[in-house]
C-alpha cells in the first residue's frame, strides 16, 4: 500500500513539474518581455539593465529556479489587464470551475453508472438499445452545442431555467448537465461492458451454484468488480471535465477560470494564462491523486502488487 | 462435522433422459450438447462422468443444478427428494442450490471472487441457508476450513483470494460447497488445474467427504486415473452420449465400448508424467453436424459399414452394466 | 502506463448472438453526405459561401414561413447561404482532422513502437510523458498553445497532434510488446537483422489494422476538437469557415435564426456519430485491439 501510494505521489509530483516546465517554455516563446518594458529608443545599455533586472541574462536553469520560486510564493506576475496580481485573480474564480467541474463529475458519474447497469441488466431489449443509442450521440455531439440547445430550449422557448451567470441557485443545473454529458456517455459505455463481462466471470457462476438471491450477486458481486475499471478512468474523467469546463463556462457566461482564460487569451493577458493553467492542472493533480487512493479501498489486490 | 450414518442403497438423485441443446453464439446454430444421458446418483457413491473435452460433461454437470446459459433448452427429468428439478420454479432451485447440491469448479483460481475476503464468501450460503449469523457462523466457518485441511483458518477467513495458491483456493472452494452439509457434491474436473501433489490430497479429501457424510459425489473428469481412484460408477459420455455406464470393477475389468477401450489405454502408469496422452487419433466430431448411425464410427478402429449406418441404442452387458455398441455382448 | 488506465473492455467485446451486416450501412449513410460535399464542395455550391448579401439576411429555412428553394437551410446574419457554407465547413473540418490525425498517427506509433519493442529506458521516457500528457486536461494544453502562436489553422493541426500522439502510443506500445515475443520476430533478431528491418518488415505490417481502426476513429474525435478550439477562437479565421465557428457565430443570433447553431452543430454530431459507427464496425471486422478507444 505504501509503495502505491508512494508510486502515485511521485507521478502526480513529476507532472507538476513537467506542465510548470511547458509553462516556463511557453512563457519564454511568447517573446522577450523587455521589450515592452523598455522605451522605443533605449539604449544596449538600458535594455542590458532591464533584462539583468528581470533575470533574463542568467542561464536558463536558474531563469527557471527563479520562476519556480515566485510560483511557490504565489507570484505569477500581475495582469496587464486588470493590473491585479494574476493569481489573485484565478483564486478568486478557481471555485466556480471547481464547483461546475465536480457537480458534472457526480452527475457523470452517478448517472453514467446507474444507466449502464440498466443497459447490461437489460441486454439486448429496448433500454439497452435506448441507452447505447443515447451515449453514441453523447459522445458525438459537441458540448458547446449541446449547450446552446439547452438554452434555446429551456431558457429562450420554455424559460424554465436561468442560462447565464452564477446569480440563481437553479444556475449551475444547465452547464453542469451539459458538460457531464459527454463524461457520462463514456462512463455508460465502459460500465456496460465491464458489467456484461463480470456476470460471465467464473466466480458469478459459483456464486449462483451457491444459491445466492440474483440481486445479491449483481449488486454486491458483479457490480463491485465491474466498478475497478470504472474508478480506474474516473481520474482521466475529471481531467476532461476540468478541461471541458472552459468551453462551457463560455457558452453559459459561468465567471469560472475558464472564461478568464479566455478573455486573457483575446487580450494576450500572459500572467493570467500561466496562473490558470498551473493552478488548475494542481487542482486537477490533487483531486485525481485522492482518486487513486480510493481504488486501493475498492481494489484489495492493489496492495500487493 | 459429525460422520452421518446412511443407507448405501439410498438414491439422492436420479436423472431421466436428460437432454440439453445449447445456442452456439457465433452462428446461432444448435447444439445438441447432452442427448438422452440418464444415472443415479447413490448416497455415499461416488459417480464418475469421463470422457474426452467437448464431449457434454460440464453441461450434463451444469444441468443438475439448472445453471446454463439463458439460450438453454432442457428436457427429461432431474428427479430428487420427490420433485423434478427440470419443473421447479427459480426460487425453489435457489433453495437447493448450495443447500442439498452444490458445485465446485475447475479453475480454484477465478472461482472466488477476488474482491471479497475468504471468510464474507464462506458466510454467504451459511447466512442465506442456514440462517448463522455472529458466534455461531464464525465458529461453523472455523471448522469448515479445518475440515478441508486449513491450517490458521481464523488468519485465512480475512485474507482475500489472491494471497493463496491454487490448492488452497480449491480446498476453500470445497469447503464453501461443503458448508451446508449438502447431500450431492458435483465436483467438474475439481484437480485439473492444481499440481500432482494436491491433486492427490484433494481427491482424497472429496473422497473423505463422500463417506464420512453419506454425499453422493460427481466426479466430472477426462482422466480415467481419477476415476480408478475415487469413483463407484462410471458412465462414458462420447458427443453427449453415455456410451457406457456401470461399476468400475466391471468397466476397468470389462469395458465394452471401443471409445471406453481407448480411454482405459490412455491411463499413465505410474511414474510416466501425468498428462493426457491422445491415444485416440482424431477430433470428436462437431455436435452441430453428427455423423450419421454410431458418432464414434470415424474414429473407431473396429467400425464396420453398418456401425455408421444405424443408430446405437443402449444394451444391457451386465447387472447396471450398459453399453452402446452392437457388439457389446453380455459375457 | 497500461497501469495507470486499464484498457476499458471494448463494448462490443461481448456480443449479443446474431450475424453482423456486412456493411455498416447507418454509418455510411450518416458519412455520404459530408464526404460528398466535402469533396466536390464546390461543384455543388448553390452560392458562394462567403459571398455577403445584405439583401437576405437571416432568412429562415425553406419549410418555414419566409423561406425559400434558394436558401434551403436559410442565410446567416450576413445573408450567406447557409448550405453552401456547411459544405465548405464540411471541406475544412475534414482535411483538418485528417492531417492532424496522420501527423499524430505517424508520431504516436513511431514511439509506441520504440517502446514496445525496445522496453526498458526507452519505455520508461515514454511512458511518462504519455502519464504526464494524460493528466494535463486538454483544453489547457489548448490555451497554452493558443497564447504562443495564436489562433489559425496550424493551431488546430498542432493541438490535434498534442492530444492525440499518446493514444496512439499506448496502444501501438502494447500491441508491440506482445509482438516482440511472436517467433518470426525472435527469429529475426536470432538471424541478426536489425532493428530497423525488424521493426518495419515485422512489428509495422501487423500493427496496420490496428491503426486503421484508430485512425478513423480518432477523426470524429479530431473533428470535435476543430469545433472546440474555433469556438473559442483559436480556430481559423474569417472569411474561412469551420463548424464550429458558425456554432459560436450563430450562438448570438439564436433568439432570432435558431437554424444557424443549430444545423452548424447538427452537422458535426452527424458526422462524428458516423465516423465513430464505422470506426466501431472496422475494429470488429479487423478485430484489432484497439478496443482502448
Ligand atoms: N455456452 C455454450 N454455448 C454453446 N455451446 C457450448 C457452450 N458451452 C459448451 N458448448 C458446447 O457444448 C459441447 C459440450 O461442452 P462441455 O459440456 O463443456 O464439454 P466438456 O465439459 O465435456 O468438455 C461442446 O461442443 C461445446 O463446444
Ligand atoms: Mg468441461
Amino acid at each position: 500500500m505504501l509503495s502505491y501510494f508512494l508510486r502515485r505521489l511521485g507521478r502526480a509530483a513529476i507532472t507538476i513539474v513537467a506542465v510548470s516546465l511547458i509553462v516556463f517554455v511557453a512563457v519564454r516563446a511568447t517573446g522577450d518581455p523587455t521589450f515592452s518594458l523598455v522605451a522605443e529608443d533605449a539604449t544596449e545599455a538600458e535594455i542590458a539593465e532591464v533584462r539583468a533586472e528581470l533575470g533574463l541574462d542568467r542561464p536558463y536553469f536558474v531563469q527557471y529556479a527563479i520562476y519556480v520560486g515566485d510560483v511557490i510564493s504565489g507570484d505569477f506576475g500581475t495582469s496587464l489587464r486588470y493590473k491585479q496580481p494574476a493569481f489573485d485573480l484565478v483564486v478568486q474564480r478557481l471555485p466556480a470551475t471547481l464547483q461546475l467541474a465536480l457537480a458534472a463529475f457526480i452527475l457523470s458519474t452517478v448517472f453514467g453508472i446507474l444507466l449502464g447497469i440498466l443497459a447490461a441488466l437489460r441486454q439486448g431489449r429496448w433500454p439497452d438499445m435506448a441507452i447505447r443509442a443515447f451515449a453514441a450521440l453523447g459522445l458525438s455531439a459537441p458540448s458547446f452545442w449541446v449547450g446552446i440547445l439547452a438554452i434555446l430550449l429551456f431558457g429562450v422557448m420554455l424559460q424554465w431555467l436561468p442560462t447565464s451567470g452564477r446569480a440563481h441557485p437553479l444556475s449551475l443545473l444547465l452547464p453542469a448537465m451539459t458538460l457531464a454529458l459527454h463524461s457520462m456517455a463514456s462512463i455508460v459505455r465502459l460500465t456496460r461492458s465491464a458489467m456484461l463481462e463480470t456476470s460471465s466471470a467464473e466466480y458469478i457462476k459459483f456464486l449462483r451454484s451457491k444459491g445466492l438471491p440474483e440481486r445479491l450477486i449483481i449488486w454486491k458481486h458483479a457490480l463491485r468488480n465491474a466498478l475497478v475499471p470504472i474508478v480506474a478512468i474516473l481520474g482521466l474523467q475529471l481531467s476532461n471535465l476540468v478541461g471541458g469546463a472552459v468551453i462551457i463556462e463560455v457558452v453559459f457566461n459561468w465567471p469560472g477560470v475558464g472564461r478568464l482564460m479566455i478573455e486573457a487569451l483575446v487580450n494576450h493577458d500572459f500572467p493570467v494564462i500561466q496562473a490558470g493553467v498551473l493552478l488548475i492542472t494542481l487542482s486537477t493533480v490533487l483531486v485525481n491523486l485522492a482518486i487513486d487512493m480510493s481504488y486501493g479501498v475498492i481494489d484489495p489486490r492493489i496492495k500487493y502488487q | 462435522m459429525r460422520p452421518v450414518t446412511f443407507d448405501e442403497t439410498a438414491v439422492a438423485l436420479e436423472a431421466i433422459n436428460l437432454s440439453v441443446t445449447l445456442r452456439r453464439s457465433r452462428d446461432g446454430a444448435d447444439i445438441p450438447a447432452v442427448n438422452g444421458v440418464s444415472f443415479t446418483l447413490y448416497r455415499g457413491r461416488t459417480l464418475g462422468i469421463v470422457g474426452e473435452s467437448g464431449c457434454g460433461k460440464s453441461t450434463t454437470a451444469m444441468s443438475l443444478l439448472r445453471l446454463l446459459p439463458r439460450t438453454a433448452r432442457i428436457a427429461g427429468q432431474i428427479r430428487f427428494r420427490g420433485e423434478d428439478l427440470l419443473a421447479a420454479s427459480e426460487e425453489r432451485l435457489r433453495a437447493i442450490r448450495g443447500r442439498y447440491i452444490s458445485m465446485i469448479f475447475q479453475d480454484p483460481m477465478v472461482a472466488l471472487d477476488p474482491l471479497f475476503t475468504i471468510g464474507d464468501q464462506l458466510a454467504e450460503p451459511l447466512r442465506i441457508h442456514c440462517g448463522l449469523e455472529g458466534d455461531a457462523l464464525r465458529a461453523r466457518q472455523v471448522e469448515l476450513l479445518a475440515a478441508v485441511g486449513i491450517s490458521t483458518p481464523e488468519t485465512r477467513l480475512t485474507q482475500y483470494p489472491h494471497q493463496m495458491s491454487g490448492g488452497m483456493l480449491q480446498r476453500i472452494v470445497g469447503a464453501i460447497a461443503m458448508s451446508c452439509n449438502p447431500d450431492v457434491l458435483i465436483a467438474d474436473e475439481p484437480t485439473t488445474a492444481l499440481d500432482p501433489r494436491a491433486q492427490a490430497s484433494y481427491l482424497d479429501l472429496l473422497k473423505m467427504f463422500g463417506e464420512t457424510y453419506g454425499l453422493a459425489l460427481v466426479m466430472v473428469t477426462h482422466d480415467m486415473g481419477v476415476v480408478a481412484r475415487v469413483c463407484d460408477d462410471v458412465l462414458v459420455m462420447y458427443a453427449g452420449q453415455a456410451v457406457e455406464k456401470g461399476p468400475v470393477r466391471q468397466i476397468f475389468n470389462a469395458p465394452k465400448h471401443p471409445y471406453t477401450r481407448a480411454l482405459l489405454t490412455s491411463i499413465p502408469n505410474g511414474e510416466v508424467e501425468r498428462e493426457w496422452l491422445p491415444t485416440i487419433a482424431g477430433q470428436p466430431p462437431d455436435l452441430s453436424r453428427l455423423p450419421p448411425g454410431c458418432s464414434f464410427a470415424p474414429r473407431c478402429s473396429a467400425a464396420q459399414e453398418r456401425c455408421s449406418r444405424e443408430a446405437q441404442i443402449e444394451r444391457v452387458v451386465g447387472d447396471r452394466h450398459r453399453a452402446r455398441c452392437w457388439r457389446a455382448v453380455a459375457p | 502506463m497500461s497501469s495507470t488506465y486499464p484498457t476499458p473492455p471494448s463494448p462490443e467485446a461481448i456480443r449479443v448472438s446474431g450475424s453482423r451486416p456486412r456493411l455498416p450501412w447507418f454509418a455510411l449513410a450518416l458519412l455520404a453526405p459530408v464526404l460528398v460535399f466535402g469533396i466536390f464542395g464546390p461543384l455543388l455550391f448553390l452560392h458562394d459561401p462567403t459571398a455577403i448579401n445584405l439583401m437576405t439576411p437571416q432568412k429562415p429555412p425553406v419549410w418555414l414561413a419566409g423561406g425559400e428553394w434558394a436558401y434551403p437551410l436559410g442565410t446567416d446574419q450576413l445573408g450567406r447561404d447557409l448550405l453552401s457554407r456547411l459544405m465548405e465547413g464540411a471541406r475544412v473540418s475534414l482535411t483538418i482532422a485528417a492531417v492532424g490525425v496522420l501527423l499524430a498517427a505517424m508520431i504516436g506509433i513511431t514511439a509506441g513502437m520504440a517502446a514496445g519493442y525496445f522496453g526498458g529506458f526507452v519505455d520508461t521516457i515514454i511512458s511518462q510523458i504519455v502519464d504526464i500528457k494524460m493528466s494535463i486536461p486538454a483544453t489547457l494544453l489548448i490555451i497554452l498553445l493558443g497564447a504562443v502562436i495564436g489562433g489559425g489553422l496550424v493551431t488546430i493541426v498542432v493541438s490535434v497532434i498534442f492530444l492525440f500522439w499518446a493514444d496512439y502510443a499506448r496502444i501501438i506500445r502494447a500491441e508491440a510488446l506482445s509482438l516482440r515475443e511472436r517467433g518470426y520476430v525472435l527469429l529475426a533478431k536470432v538471424a541478426n537483422a536489425g532493428h530497423g528491418r525488424i521493426l518495419r518488415r515485422h512489428i509495422l505490417p501487423n500493427l496496420f489494422g490496428t491503426c486503421i481502426v484508430l485512425v478513423t476513429l480518432q477523426v470524429g474525435r479530431a473533428i470535435l476538437i476543430e469545433a472546440g478550439i474555433s469556438f473559442i477562437g483559436l480556430g481559423v479565421q474569417p472569411p474561412a469557415t469551420a463548424w464550429g465557428m458558425m456554432v459560436f457565430e450563430g450562438r448570438s443570433y439564436l433568439s432570432t435564426a435558431w437554424w444557424l447553431p443549430t444545423f452548424s452543430g447538427l452537422a458535426i454530431t452527424i458526422t462524428v456519430l458516423g465516423t465513430s459507427l464505422f470506426g466501431d464496425w472496422l475494429r470488429d471486422r479487423l478485430d484489432t485491439r484497439a478496443s482502448a478507444l
